[in-house]
């Protein structure tokens, strides 16, 4: 299952909260969707499933057409809202066998169905309570099973772990992976980062409506660190104070931090460099190869200057998400 | 029936899922239980109000069974009607509620699932009754045919309560409750003038046929109520027109058969085929101009989803045509319903009543045809893109509400002259003036399909398979 998002773009008045976005993910991946509050996620996950109209643009699975075949969507995909709607006077159990008939189960099949799917996701021993009545971390749970139950190929999930204690998230990426392993395309949107690079193969960044990044994560965050970044200010080269890029690498000294600093600054390689409250570490942008990050380092160590250590700064998501966003909202 | 499959799979998921949630409902367990108790206690009242031997030699049936149906009614009201309509607003009101949007369901069959779930509630809430019905027939003063009917009119009643209460829900808006209560407001003076004919008159007379009316208009309202609450509910940009389409001109086929079958009663028509023919030309004028007027709210394309299953062959493209989503299939199905009622004037063979009723009955179907395509025509002239009804309800006022205002204020009375003449109120003109008034509505139903006859060209050109068109 291939889906693809195809320029897509919808407005509510003068906001246009889905600006032309277009990526695609597949079968046995877990995508990540990050962007600030306001940025256009939930709208855009919502046209994937059907419960909203793009203005222009599209969104096939396997090239059928939310706009045009949005009943053929809808057995096709899983939705999972952030937050499971108000239901009332049903219990667990009713609730899972409608949407089981609904989408065509009949007799000992649905029946079936339903049991795996509550000790998949571990129901069982609220099966007969009413779904008003039920904790946030049991509605999330209730909600994946109903996303579930006519076995989709495809999962759009809008902040699943919203709300969830920790032990219920662990539990949550568990389900993903597993659901992942078994070939189901799985796109997510979370603010809990560091969470989503554990679990994601891949991710889209956006903010306000527009998208910012897309791709596997080590595309991403190879990305980032060779990324193009805007720079003002002191500790800089006379390198333009627009642009400077290269690997930011972290080198920590034992005294005479600034003087480590200028004399960093002082090779060609280096385009910033400054030092970190404690004014013991170092922070520099260096261009080239990883053998001319060795060097500029072996300057330091010819200068007698007491470096104690030093590493690449490994970009995570968190990372990579403060460095290309700006926090602006719509 | 299937290996592993029970009985509840040959059931409409939503009908399951209705009954269920009734049944767990706390207003409607309480309605049982308060429909319950007021029989206890009316039966209690009439057992304190007569003695044990003046209810051996009176017939008191009849003052238990009155609270019986008050309470039964008002139960009714309550748990198929209001309790549905509150239910599926909800529903509406969220989009990941909206069974339409959630689950691949039609929207046919979501709500005849919700028909059938009300409909079982309300033989449930009778069936609640009957111990009570029984003893009340048995305490004499009853005649079997009025209880049975009784009920019956009941039945249909939760029939229309719960037709009318989907339709108002299938809005989705707060407040649809407050419109729900007062039309439903309307029917119980009806009704009650009605139980009273029964209770006073008997069979006698005309009340047959008064009961068949009243049985055949509750069905058609309820479903054309149903019919509407499938276009609400469908998406967009589907093909939601056509189930309406379908039915009014169903309705429009079936006139005839209606106005035979007011024959068969006691103080109904006489002649069979006259009363077939201004049925016809009643009813025919009625479906024709709602189907007329429910095309200027109609959208200018149908969409790809429509145009998709658009037949190749000519006759059956322009069939499609006319009962597909787009105001232009509505405009032209109109003109093909009033047209032959219009022949029947005119007709050797037709056995005609004196006054030129056919004609007479035309002119408010001309108008509404003529208002609904004036409409149309200024729709690409509002700057602002007003919405059709806009448009419909500003051509209404100023071309009948405006001139029967100054036709009231200039005290002209009787005189139905040129000030109304782009009203259907010259249908109350006199005989001799009926043609001349039939012939300016025609002529004014004719000028408004000269305004949008181009768009309406470019919409039959544009109206093919792979035709270009936008959603």
């Amino acid at each position: 299952m291939q889906i693809e998002i195809r320029n897509l773009v919808r407005t509510f008045g003068a906001t246009r909260a889905v600006d032309d976005i277009s990526f695609r993910f597949g079968s046995g991946n877990i995508f990540g969707f990050i962007g600030p509050n306001g940025a256009g996620k939930t709208t855009t996950i919502k046209i994937m499933a059907t419960l909203d109209q793009p203005e222009s643009g599209d969104v096939f699975y396997d090239g059928v057409s939310v706009v045009s075949d949005p009943d053929k969507v809808r057995r096709l995909i899983g939705y999972m809202p952030d937050s499971l709607p108000e239901y009332r006077d049903i219990e667990v159990w009713e609730y899972l066998d409608f949407f089981a008939r609904a989408f065509g189960l009949k007799g000992a099949a649905r029946k079936k169905v339903l049991a795996e799917i509550e000790e998949f996701t571990n129901l069982g021993e609220i099966r007969r309570k009413y779904l008003a009545a039920l904790s946030k971390g049991m509605k999330q749970r209730v909600s994946l099973a109903r996303a579930l139950v006519h076995n989709p190929p495809v999962l759009l999930m809008d902040e699943p772990a919203a709300g969830l204690d920790p032990r219920a998230r662990l539990e949550l990426r568990a389900l993903l992976k597993i659901l992942a392993q078994q070939g189901k395309a799985i796109l997510l949107s979370s603010h809990i980062l560091s969470e989503l690079q554990d679990i994601c193969d891949g991710a889209v960044i956006i903010e306000k409506g527009r998208l910012l990044s897309a791709g596997t994560l080590d595309e991403l965050l190879h990305d980032a660190q060779t990324r193009t970044v805007a720079v003002t200010g002191e500790g800089t080269s006379g390198a333009s104070p627009a642009q400077s890029s290269g690997t930011t690498v972290i080198l920590e000294v034992l005294e005479d931090a600034e003087k480590a600093r200028l004399k960093l600054l002082e090779h060609p390689a280096v385009s910033q460099a400054r030092l970190d409250e404690n004014g013991r570490r170092i922070e520099a942008v260096i261009a080239g190869s990883d053998r001319d990050i060795s060097r500029v380092v072996g300057t330091l160590f010819a200068a007698d200057l007491p470096v104690i250590g030093f590493r690449k700064q490994e970009l995570g998501l968190e990372e990579l998400f403060m460095k290309i966003t700006t926090g602006g909202v719509q | 029936m299937k290996e592993g499959r029970d009985l509840s799979d040959y059931l409409n998921p939503v009908l399951v899922k209705e009954i269920r949630q009734s049944f767990h409902n706390r207003f409607i367990l309480f309605t049982m239980a308060g429909l319950l108790t007021g029989q206890m206690i009316a039966l209690a009242g009439v057992r304190y109000a007569w003695d044990a031997s003046e209810m051996l030699n009176r017939p008191v049936g009849e003052a238990l069974l009155v609270p019986l149906i008050l309470l039964l009614g008002a139960c009714i009201y309550c748990v198929c009607g209001l309790a549905g309509e509150l239910r599926f607003t909800s529903e509406r009101r969220d989009r990941e509620l909206d069974f339409t949007a959630i689950t691949t369901l039609s929207p046919f069959r979501i709500l005849s699932g919700k028909v059938a779930g009300v409909l079982v509630m309300a033989l449930f809430l009778i069936s609640l009754c009957l111990p009570f019905l029984v003893i009340s027939y048995f305490l004499r003063g009853i005649e079997m045919r009025s209880m049975l009917l009784t009920i019956l009119i009941l039945f249909f009643l939760a029939l229309a309560f719960s037709q009318l209460g989907i339709l108002c829900g299938s809005a989705g808006k707060r407040g649809m409750a407050g419109v729900y209560v007062y039309l439903t407001m309307q029917f119980l003076p009806g009704m009650f003038v009605l139980m009273n004919v029964m209770r006073f008159r008997g069979f006698s007379g005309g009340f047959s046929l008064l009961l068949f009316s009243v049985f055949c208009i509750l069905l058609i309202l309820s479903a054309l109520c149903f019919v509407l609450s499938v276009a609400i509910i469908s998406p967009a940009a589907s093909n939601r027109m056509m189930p309406i389409r379908i039915y009014l001109f169903l309705l429009y086929l079936l006139m005839p058969a209606a106005g035979w079958c007011l024959t068969l009663f006691d103080g109904g028509p006489a002649d069979a085929v006259e009363s077939m023919l201004v049925s016809f030309g009643a009813g025919g004028v009625l479906f024709a101009s709602l189907c007329a007027t429910l095309g200027a709210f109609e959208r200018d394309r149908a969409g790809v989803r429509v145009t998709r299953r658009c037949p190749d062959n000519p006759f059956g493209r322009f069939v499609y045509f006319l009962f597909s989503s787009g105001w232009g299939g509505g405009i032209l199905l109109a003109w093909g319903m009033l047209l032959p009622i219009a022949l029947l004037e005119y007709l050797p063979i037709v056995s005609r009543p004196g006054d030129p009723v056919f004609l007479r009955s035309l002119i408010p179907g001309f108008y509404f045809l003529f208002y609904a395509e004036v409409s149309i025509s200024l729709r690409g002239l509002s700057p602002k893109k007003a919405r059709p009804w806009i448009l419909w309800l500003l051509v209404v006022i100023l071309l009948v509400l405006l001139p029967l205002l100054i036709h009231a204020v200039l005290g002209l009375g009787d005189d139905i002259g040129l000030l109304l003449c782009t009203s259907p109120f010259t249908v109350f003109a006199k005989a001799e003036k009926i043609p001349l008034c039939a012939l300016s509505a025609l002529f004014f139903a004719a000028v408004g399909l000269l305004l949008v006859f181009p768009a309406l060209r470019r919409q039959y050109r544009a109206f093919r398979r792979g035709g270009e068109e936008k959603i």
